[in-house]
């Protein structure tokens, strides 16, 4: 288990990261380098996008969709088409939806990273949350990171 | 060039697969010249539908878009592969390594199915100026 203070300091950074705060993000990320805090960051970074993408497609989605959404991931910045990789992002989207994980899609961690990290960006940013929306999909997102276990736990 | 490689082409971008098998398949039908012209046709039609000013996100978007058309599209092509095959036409990059089958777990196609494919998406057409209904006009 991870101490409470990972939690509360791991959200701490998702909140600076939805809001734009990055100089808080960087403040906070050098806070926690090297603490465990930085692992629960990153789990929670990972369980944020997985309920930001379901709650995006509300459990209706077609493969289309998932296209058009990494496309989108892909044009800003323009730099974004060429490091992303179209079809591991999308099956990353599509493994966090549920679906069974591609083992032809062979997605390299940049294209995961940067795909986690903008979906939940442009998702969470296209609903324009208030600040308690904000703080209730953090809470939820700390709740079901905290359930989850990572395999070297 | 012949009238048959021309009408097997115009068959295929108006969708009428049916006549464009039944030309291609004919005997003499020059399958070398049908497919220098289905190459030629699909740079004529990213020069239209592109222009000068482009980057890489109008690319990925485009190639989004025709992949987001039907489940045969998003599976049929490979998007990394039909981005190359149109900055290719632009001078950028070379394809000369998809000219045979691409081997892999993602794709079995070729560079020229992927031609193929984006040439005949629905629509491909509307965004072109007025400069003619096709490539091959």
């Amino acid at each position: 288990m991870m101490p409470d203070t990972d939690w509360a300091d791991a959200a701490a950074m998702l909140r600076a990261k939805l809001t734009s705060d990055e100089r808080g993000l960087r403040r906070l990320t050098a806070q926690v380098a090297g603490r465990s805090a930085a692992d629960a960051y990153s789990l929670l970074l990972t369980t944020a996008f997985g309920i930001a993408v379901r709650q995006y497609f509300r459990d209706r989605y077609t493969a289309a969709d998932v296209i058009l959404l990494v496309a989108k991931l892909r044009s800003d910045p323009p730099e974004a088409a060429e490091t992303i990789d179209p079809v591991g992002a999308e099956s990353v989207i599509r493994t966090a939806l549920g679906e069974p994980n591609d083992p032809d899609a062979e997605t390299d961690d940049t294209t995961r990273a940067l795909t986690e990290d903008g979906s939940l960006m442009l998702v969470i940013g296209d609903r324009q949350l208030t600040d308690e929306e904000l703080d209730a999909f953090i809470a939820d997102a700390v709740t079901e990171a905290g359930k989850a276990r990572r395999p070297s736990q | 060039v012949t009238d048959e490689q021309t009408a097997a082409l115009r068959a295929l971008l108006v969708d009428d697969m049916d006549t464009h098998h039944l030309l291609f398949a004919r005997p003499g039908v020059g399958k070398a010249g049908y497919t220098a012209l289905v190459t030629a046709a699909f740079c004529e039609a990213a020069e239209r539908r592109f222009g000068a000013r482009h980057d890489a996100a109008d690319l990925a978007g485009f190639v989004a878009d025709v992949r987001s058309r039907s489940n045969r599209l998003a599976s049929d092509i490979d998007p990394l592969i039909a981005e190359r095959v149109i900055r290719a036409v632009f001078g950028s990059g070379s394809v000369g390594d998809l000219s045979d089958a691409v081997a892999g777990p993602r794709s079995s196609c070729s560079a020229r199915w992927q031609q193929m494919s984006i040439l005949t998406m629905p629509g491909w057409t509307r965004s072109w100026p007025a400069r003619g209904s096709s490539p091959i006009s």
